[in-house]
């Protein structure tokens, strides 16, 4: 089993992108964080369209629900409705509390929803878990090509 | 004559030995003290023989049967009769055969006199004795008929001032046809007269325009509106018009005036009052929106700050000396009070939009709630609460009624310097039930009592253990309010603590 896995980060806002950053090299788990900025990029990412030609399927995704261009809903439909890509684990980390957006975003397999705290320290702890939960606990299919 | 006239002073067992003696001319003349006699007479056809006198009716007791032959008889036995009738030998027979004295012999017109004579008599002193009950009956009723008549007058013209001055009062007939509006309803509608008005329309219904809530002439199951406000005469009724392209709202009342089969309408004008309320409900709601989205937004930008002070402050600590750290620390610690201050407002404002549709909540789950939220500060602190048992259902938001009573009984425990003893009963009264909520705490000085609920009022300075962020008490009122009720306090210093919650009954469901 390859030791590095590849974390695709959708956020739009640059401060909690880095301090997603800062919380993943802190934990034991390798990996690889690729951020992209807004829906339509991400897209790009995963079905490796214009500049991601060359993009590596993620191992997993972090997705916020606001973002512009195409909304975290769409890119999450998207992503589950394609043979290829609906088994990557998709987290919903979003600062929206809303009952209509979580059950809304499981309708549309998503694999968890996961409020952002207020707190740093709880924030960095989370983000750190996602990280321990999905590639320490977790038995994940093995990746095709 | 009176010397050929003998007379046999014998009695006779029956009539008809009466009767056989004269015809057999033993005797001339007989008198027998019976009406039957006479009746006997007719029926044997013999009065060619015998003829009958005497007034059976007045003197019964005497009949006199004369031989034809010696009618002329009758006189002198008449006068001998008369004599014997005072003796004692006929008191004594007439003793033997009717055993008691004799009636008093009286004339059909003595008879007549007598009884007229009592029977004026009678209506003489009948006349006395009622004439003052008769006369005071007839005076009291012609007074009683001035004062009526006098109350009437005056009602009747305080029912034309009421009609006269009131905006808007009509009689209908039971089509709804105008049949009587007072002047303040024609000069508002801009019409003379009821005539002119009913010319436009046949039926007062017609008059007004359906829009949003308000009634049009027909509700959706073809219903006249008319007859829908009779039907829910509970509820309150609005129309609604166009005048010279202003809009006027009335509320309308429906009585019917049951003999004619008509009906009262009454409008009245709550145009202004409309206007009014619907300015404020929608201020309101901007109001609830901007504290709303100001507090959520504000939370974004201040996590960033929060969240890279504290980065730098875990990061950096060995780079900076002790007066940067003592700056990073403040502004850490300030970021934290705002956010604090942040999640309480967006709290407050919460209450009422994020607020849950009522339904029927069930306090006896809603303390078992609270109690199992707050289980590790009990057993922490070591506290006692006492709930009442069988507490009623109540229509409200559940989760608002434990973040209530939770935010209460959390007060209790923790201003309390000893083992906390909080007790909640239920009182009820006229028309509302009211929840009490007792504890041994430190108390609150009455200066305050009104200035707890207040947002971000705090009591004990942040230095102090009792710490908090002043919202706890803002955000029950505002939960009580939007249930209609009311929360109040009584304390004392070192005396304890006992706030109360009283519910509209109409919102209770089972007391």
């Amino acid at each position: 089993m390859s030791n590095l896995v590849e974390i695709l980060l959708v956020e739009d806002n640059p401060g909690d992108a880095r301090l997603c950053e800062e919380a993943l090299k802190e934990s034991k788990v390798l990996n690889n964080l690729h951020i992209v900025k807004d829906g339509q990029e991400a897209l790009d990412y995963v079905f490796k369209k214009n500049q991601y030609e060359n993009a590596v399927t993620p191992d997993l995704i972090i997705l916020d629900l606001n973002l512009p261009r195409v909304d975290g809903k769409e890119v999450l439909a998207n992503i589950k409705n394609d043979e290829n890509t609906k088994t990557i684990p998709v987290v919903i980390l979003t600062s929206s509390k809303a009952e209509e957006d979580i059950v809304k975003t499981y309708e549309l397999h998503a694999n968890s929803y996961i409020t952002k705290p207020l707190d740093f320290d709880q924030f960095i702890e989370i983000v750190k878990q996602i990280n321990q939960f999905w590639f320490g606990i977790v038995k994940l299919p093995t990746k095709g090509k | 004559m009176a010397q050929y006239l003998q007379i046999k002073k014998d009695v006779f067992h029956n009539h008809f030995e009466a009767i056989n003696a004269l015809l057999s001319g033993k005797i001339d003349a007989f008198a027998y003290p019976e009406a039957l006699m006479y009746s006997t007479l007719k029926h044997l056809n013999i009065d060619d023989k015998i003829l009958s006198f005497g007034q059976p009716l007045f003197e019964i007791k005497r009949a006199i049967g004369v031989s034809t032959k010696h009618s002329a008889l009758l006189s002198p036995i008449n006068k001998e009769l008369e004599k014997f009738l005072k003796t004692e030998k006929y008191r004594l027979i007439y003793k033997k055969y009717f055993g008691s004295p004799q009636l008093i012999q009286l004339t059909k017109e003595q008879i007549i006199i007598y009884i007229l004579s009592i029977v004026s008599f009678l209506v003489v002193v009948l006349f006395f004795l009622y004439r003052s009950k008769i006369l005071l009956t007839h005076k009291q009723l012609q007074e009683q008929l001035a004062l009526k008549t006098k109350d009437l007058n005056e009602t009747k013209n305080y029912l034309q001032i009421i009609f006269d001055i009131n905006p808007n009062i009509l009689f209908t007939t039971k089509g709804y046809n105008l049949i009587k509006p007072n002047q303040q309803f024609l000069n508002f509608v801009g019409y003379n007269s009821a005539k002119e008005f009913l010319k436009e329309y046949d039926c007062i219904c017609d008059f007004f325009i359906k829009k949003e809530e308000y009634l049009g002439k027909y509700l959706d199951n073809g219903q006249l509106w008319v007859d829908y406000i009779l039907d829910n005469p509970e509820q309150t009724h609005k129309v609604f018009i166009i005048k010279n392209n202003q809009e006027f709202i009335f509320q309308v009342l429906i009585r019917p005036i049951s003999k004619n089969n008509e009906y009262l309408i009454l409008l009245h004008d709550i145009t202004l009052l409309e206007n009014i309320q619907k300015s404020l409900e929608s201020s309101n709601e901007d109001l609830q929106q901007f504290a709303y989205i100001a507090s959520h937004d504000l939370q974004e930008p201040l996590r960033m700050v929060s969240s890279y002070l504290q980065l730098i402050e875990k990061r950096y600590k060995d780079k900076l000396d002790s007066d940067g750290i003592e700056f990073i620390n403040f502004a850490v610690d300030g970021a934290k009070r705002m956010k604090n201050l942040i999640n309480g407002l967006l709290q407050f404002s919460r209450v009422q939009t994020k607020g849950l549709p009522f339904e029927s909540v069930d306090m006896n789950n809603v303390f078992e709630e609270v109690l199992s939220n707050i289980s590790l500060t009990i057993e922490e602190k070591q506290a006692t609460i006492d709930i009442a048992k069988n507490l009623p259902s109540i229509r409200g938001d559940k989760h608002q009624m434990i973040q209530l009573f939770q935010n209460i009984i959390s007060n209790s425990l923790k201003y309390c310097e000893t083992r906390p003893h909080v007790t909640v009963n239920i009182t009820e009264e006229e028309e509302s039930i009211i929840f009490s909520i007792k504890d041994n705490g430190i108390g609150i000085e009455e200066e305050y009592f009104e200035k707890i609920f207040l947002i971000f009022q705090r009591l004990h300075s942040k230095e102090s253990h009792y710490d908090g962020t002043g919202i706890g008490l803002a955000v029950s009122k505002r939960i009580v309010q939007r249930h209609g009720g009311k929360i109040w306090l009584e304390s004392k210093p070192n005396e304890g603590t006992t706030f109360y919650i009283s519910f509209l009954k109409q919102g209770v469901e089972n007391v």
